[in-house]
């Protein structure tokens, strides 16, 4: 069985997976959420071709985003549980109205019972069956944009906030990938148009965690441990986090957030839960050693899963929404939303407090809010010369060595340098004690990567203070890691927002063909990454 | 400590290189392999760090 996938960063060769995902997945979960996507594309091809309105299809709106979320890099590895997301959505699919005298794509139509006929219909809708390859760039560009935007629109559909106009979108776009008749030029519109609805879809999270938890402010994070035993909990789904943190309040178990959940710490509401104790760890990818020591249970409520090859580890580890491993528990969420993590307390009870890895505290919760509440201070020490530039470093973290270009980049830095990060990738820096300028810290964290709207919003302020009408005027150099699909979303956010010349590393998707790159780099002036110093110098003269 | 790679299994990511390119490399077949059998002094962590992460397992380092 062979697989293609090259959706991440990390894809084998700076090419595709074509044998098992580095990622850890195998061929076999790879051609099922292949499946997946194709099945949902024939769900958007029923909403189009009946001209249904999103807000009358709730169901089917939350199985659409909850399935491209699953696809996300490291979310799912559970060949069942993709299954069963296939056998929904088909089932959605064809409860939804025909209309009389319309042929549709086999997507709309196709059946596929039981395991073996989903394997052999998956084999036969991949990646790959698009021949062209700048149209199948352009299609998988959008497809891995929608899968961030799903995320988001999870997250923020979990807390109650729903955009009808991003799902109507969803549907536009899958539909569109499926139509040959398509040129070029309207499918990069149509990228740009994810963008839009990327933006559209990350201030329906911002204000589904602001309206649930408060606005992020200014906080010390201990990355310490405690003598108590805890739960690790990691991913992005602040829903998740406040059901885990009422659930243990007076167990005696404490609740470490790891990797993408640090940015939970920032928000008032939780600060009230005196067993929330600190951060445990850096960003995903050193996850098995960090895991070992960390030795109480762990709970994923998103990606990013590295594969636990021990028994043991998999015996600790527990997932829930979008997220899945093979040997792991998976907890459900009831009808009413409400999750019952008892079996993780009462675990954690049995199992030893966590070993310290470091010691000390970091500090972030620069969201739009709190910086914007600073922003005389902010708009003063540009003015008088003491800010030269903000580097907007947001993004992921991997595994790979190049990404200590970021660590160089971050030490490299004049002093009169600030950076704005979101997202795992402030791990390779933000433990590095640059300082402040004037009180304003060097390393402002804007919480996770879907934070990095604040980012947008932000620039956008400046713009308006500064009394500036091109967003590319103001003093920041956008050097963006990538490595999943939220990135993605997030780059063409940015692109829509119309900021040009973003550098992205460490290396540029391999989902992009030579002509789709091209557009990228004469319409946005795109780049990659140099050397550090090579790159700090060149970005200080900019 | 000596690396070796069972190269039937491997899929040719790249990590492996990336991690610790004083053992490893990738081969003309698209494949990685260790070039030198003995890990160089002061690089044993990088080579453990290669095994532990390889995707698919194919990595021996002791």
């Amino acid at each position: 069985m062979s697989m293609y996938c090259y959706q991440c960063q990390e894809a084998a060769g700076g090419k595709a997976c074509t044998v098992a995902g580095v990622c850890g997945k195998t061929p076999e979960v790879a051609n099922l959420q292949d499946l997946l996507i194709y099945a949902l594309k024939g769900v958007a091809l029923r909403v189009r071709a009946a001209a249904l309105d999103a807000a009358t299809l709730g169901v089917t709106n939350r199985a659409a985003v909850d399935g491209l979320f699953t696809t996300i890099t490291n979310a799912n590895f559970d060949a069942e549980a993709i299954r069963w997301q296939i056998k929904r959505v088909l089932a959605l699919r064809d409860a939804l109205p025909l209309p009389a005298g319309v042929t549709l794509h086999d997507a709309a139509t196709f059946t596929a019972d039981g395991p073996d006929a989903m394997q052999r219909k998956a084999e036969a809708v991949g990646v790959l069956t698009t021949e062209n390859e700048d149209v199948r760039s352009l299609r998988e560009m959008i497809v891995y944009g929608l899968k961030g935007m799903a995320a988001y629109a999870e997250h923020a559909a979990n807390l109650g906030k729903e955009n009808n106009d991003v799902y109507a979108f969803v549907y536009e776009a899958l539909a569109a990938t499926l139509d040959d008749s398509l040129t070029a030029d309207q499918l990069v519109a149509l990228t740009l148009r994810t963008g839009e609805h990327g933006v559209k879809a990350m201030a329906l999270l911002d204000e589904a965690n602001t309206s649930a938890f408060g606005k992020p402010e200014i906080t010390t994070v201990d990355i310490g441990v405690r003598q108590n035993p805890a739960i690790l909990i990691s991913g992005h789904d602040l829903s998740d986090l406040a059901q885990l943190l009422s659930q243990t309040e007076g167990t005696g178990v404490d609740v470490y957030t790891h990797s993408e959940m640090l940015p939970a710490h920032y928000y008032p509401a939780f600060k009230k839960y005196s067993h929330f104790a600190g951060n445990y760890g850096n960003a995903w990818w050193q996850q098995l050693s960090e895991f070992e020591r960390f030795g109480g249970p762990i709970l994923f409520t998103t990606n990013c899963i590295v594969p636990p090859k021990s028994e043991a580890l998999r015996g600790r580890i527990f997932t829930t929404g979008a997220s899945g491993y093979p040997g792991c528990t998976h907890i459900e969420a009831a009808a009413n939303g409400v999750k019952d993590f008892s079996a993780i307390i009462a675990l954690a009870k049995t199992l030893p407090a966590p070993k310290a890895i470091e010691s000390g505290s970091i500090v972030g919760g620069f969201a739009h809010d709190q910086v914007l509440a600073l922003a005389d201070k902010v708009v003063d020490a540009v003015k008088s010369g003491a800010i030269k530039k903000f580097f907007v470093m947001a993004g992921c973290d991997g595994r790979m060595k190049s990404r200590a270009y970021y660590t160089d980049f971050a030490e490299k830095l004049p002093e009169d340098t600030v950076i704005m990060t979101a997202g795992c990738a402030k791990f390779r820096y933000n433990k590095l004690g640059l300082g402040d300028i004037g009180g304003i810290p060097r390393v402002l964290d804007a919480g996770q990567c879907n934070d990095s709207y604040s980012l947008a919003v932000i620039a956008l302020k400046l713009k308006e203070v500064f009394g500036l009408t091109d967003i590319n005027d103001l003093p920041i150099v956008y050097n963006i890691a990538w490595y999943e699909q939220k990135a993605v979303i997030v780059l063409l956010a940015l692109l829509f927002l119309g900021v040009k010349n973003i550098h992205l590393g460490p290396t540029l998707p391999s989902f992009l063909s030579p002509n789709v790159a091209n557009v990228l780099v004469e319409k946005f002036g795109i780049a990659g990454i140099g050397t550090a110093q090579d790159d700090v110098e060149l970005f200080m003269q900019a | 400590m000596k690396a070796s790679i069972d190269r039937d299994g491997c899929i040719g990511c790249g990590l492996c290189a990336d991690t610790c390119p004083s053992v490893f490399r990738m081969a003309d077949d698209g494949l990685a392999e260790a070039y030198v059998t003995d890990v160089p002094a002061g690089d044993e962590a990088a080579a453990e760090e290669a095994r532990d992460n390889c995707p698919v397992t194919v990595i021996t380092v002791e």
